[in-house]
């Protein structure tokens, strides 16, 4: 072929597959068999993604999933809950978008306002599956306020006003290790009980210690490094 | 009243008294002029120049000023001949309370090769491994060298694979000569803090235009990998849309030893992250709805043995990225990379192409 000559046109084909979580695998073939759809089905968990009905499949996709592929790292997830989510996939979400708000200095944020901010991808949803989203958000924002009831207050719709978040106090408030102090103790709010390699409290380096005798010196930029830590 | 050109004789840049330019990320809600009023407190501490971008911000209780440029909207300089401790401490204040500011946060590799076949001066090394620490590592490395070619020793350190994790690039001190623009000697740190004495304020200013684009350049490309959703036109389809965009991930060149003990510390709240979140831990990967306390933005992460993943949503700010990989190259991993080879090579300096 000389330089001249146009790329050859790629060929482009499409077969159909269906694709689903690894822990839905059994109840999917179940789904193709009973339909007498013999379509493959490619599964994905945390480390690998593989094929299933690998006899329905193109020699290309037999080829390239011949044996699982194992993942380096687990898929990303890009839509982490939906309006059909348990709260508890749903109230990490809202808690998140809560404390964001307490950081810009918001005094209140209607539910509908924080539906779209812990919801990114709230616009594919249809009309009803969104109002179900709200009442979810609204359900999660009343679990959250329970149990940090100086922070947030939750009021709900009254007359022609839709629910609302009032916030209370926020950490921002504070001077800057308060403030450090106030975003940690909300975390703790959400937080289990875990367990915590034993450290010695207040242990700093002692080749610190010995530098102190001799003066240390440092440049002005320097200084300014030290923060609240 | 004061034009830009007046500058040259304001800021002295000699060696007793350098001047010093500070460059702050500025997010203006509305008037970038509104914003420096704010700043400067009471109308009489901010004055107009000739200039419409160039304003002088004085300091009462230091009696001195800054003259600001905002000729770049987003990236501002204030330059000033005050001296460095009460110059940081003043704009640290006003960055450490505020949303819309925030420094600029050089990665390694921009001031390893800030301007190429420079003569380097000196070199400053620090690491602060205490915070996210695991076994085999440093803690706490301080190396400053002075001298010719000095860069030389901190390559022959970053040689050693056991050491590279530990030696990023801290500040840098260069000598630069041009025919037409003079001779000035620069000192540049990784929070986007520089100190020039010499014969040229112009070949400062053109220097620190040349650091910035290309943190610029790194900064925006974060922001173009950011998720976007949106949603089909509804009177066609009642519900579904597109997604563009995907989660930048950080690959480290060594393991996270203790998961649970790495975020922690990193969710901690505190300088100079300042993330909050609360990880759930599932098969050695931590998922994290954050928050960057910075901004104020929902910032979701996963985490596993040797990578970060970010999802950066639409309209995030690309320096809350940048400022995680530059933070963890001081106190994690000095050699982290990106995954997406566009970033890797903004994040190396390698992109755009230095004015030389």
């Amino acid at each position: 072929m000389s330089n001249q000559d146009p790329p050859a046109p790629l060929q482009v084909t499409t077969r159909k597959a269906a694709a689903v979580l690894a822990e839905n695998k059994e109840r999917m073939l179940l789904s193709l068999n009973e339909a007498g759809v013999g379509f493959p089905l490619i599964t994905t968990s945390r480390q690998q993604i593989a094929l299933e009905n690998s006899e329905a499949a193109s020699e290309l996709l037999r080829g390239a999933l011949a044996t699982p592929a194992t993942l380096t790292a687990p898929p990303a997830s890009y839509i982490p809950f939906d309006h059909e989510s348990d709260p508890e996939f749903i109230t990490p979400h809202v808690r998140a978008a809560l404390v964001a708000a307490l950081a810009q200095h918001m005094p209140t944020i209607s539910i509908a306002s924080l539906t779209e901010r812990a919801t990114p991808h709230y616009v594919l949803y249809a009309v009803t599956a969104q109002g179900r989203l709200r009442r979810q958000v609204g359900q999660a924002v009343r679990n959250i306020a329970a149990n940090a009831a100086t922070t947030f207050e939750y009021c709900p719709s009254q007359g022609n006003h839709d629910a609302f978040v009032k916030f209370l106090h926020s950490p921002e408030q504070n001077d800057p290790r308060g403030r450090t102090q106030g975003y940690q103790g909300l975390a703790r709010t959400a937080q289990r009980t875990r367990r915590r390699r034993p450290e010695i409290p207040g242990q700093g380096s002692l080749l610190d210690e010995l530098e102190k005798a001799d003066g240390n010196e440092e440049s002005a930029f320097e200084e300014e490094e030290r923060d609240e830590m | 009243m004061t034009t830009r050109a007046d500058l040259s004789e304001i800021l002295s840049a000699d060696a007793s008294t350098p001047t010093k330019t500070f460059v702050i990320e500025a997010h203006p809600a509305s008037d970038s002029t509104l914003l420096l009023q704010e700043l400067a407190g009471r109308p009489e501490c901010l004055e107009a120049t000739d200039d419409a971008f160039l304003f002088r911000l004085w300091v009462p209780e230091e009696q001195n000023c800054f003259w600001v440029d905002q000729l770049d909207e987003r990236f501002w300089s204030f330059h000033t001949n005050m001296p460095a401790a009460p110059a940081s401490r003043y704009l640290k204040q006003h960055v450490g309370s505020r949303h819309d500011l925030d420094w600029v946060w050089l990665p390694s590799d921009h001031l390893r090769t800030v301007w190429p076949n420079a003569p380097t001066r000196g070199v400053r090394s620090r690491f602060e491994g205490q915070l996210l620490r695991g076994p085999g590592s440093f803690d706490d490395v301080r190396i400053k060298l002075a001298g010719r070619s000095v860069e030389f020793f901190l390559e022959y350190l970053s040689r050693d694979p056991e050491i590279r994790s530990a030696v990023p690039f801290d500040g840098i001190e260069v000598a630069l000569d041009d025919p037409n623009l003079g001779s000035i000697t620069e000192a540049v740190d990784r929070k986007g803090r520089f100190a020039v004495s010499g014969n040229s304020l112009e070949f400062h200013v053109q220097f620190v235009e040349t650091v910035v684009g290309r943190y610029r350049k790194l900064v925006e490309l974060c922001e173009q990998k950011a998720l976007a959703w949106t949603g089909f036109d509804r009177s066609q389809s009642e519900s579904g849309g597109r997604m563009v965009g995907g989660p930048i991930v950080i690959s480290f060149s060594r393991s996270i030893d203790d998961i649970e003990r790495f975020v922690d510390s990193l969710f901690s709240s505190r300088e100079p992250f300042r993330l909050w979140g609360v990880p759930r831990i599932e098969d050695g990967v931590a998922e994290i709805e954050a928050v960057d306390l910075h901004v104020g933005e929902v910032l979701r992460i996963d985490i596993g043995e040797k990578w970060l993943r970010i999802y950066l949503p639409k309209g995030g700010c690309g320096n809350s990225v940048v400022r995680m990989a530059s933070n963890l190259q001081h106190r994690f991993d000095a050699t982290l990379v990106f995954a997406d080879p566009e970033l890797q090579a903004a994040l190396k300096g390698i992109s755009p192409p230095l004015m030389v």
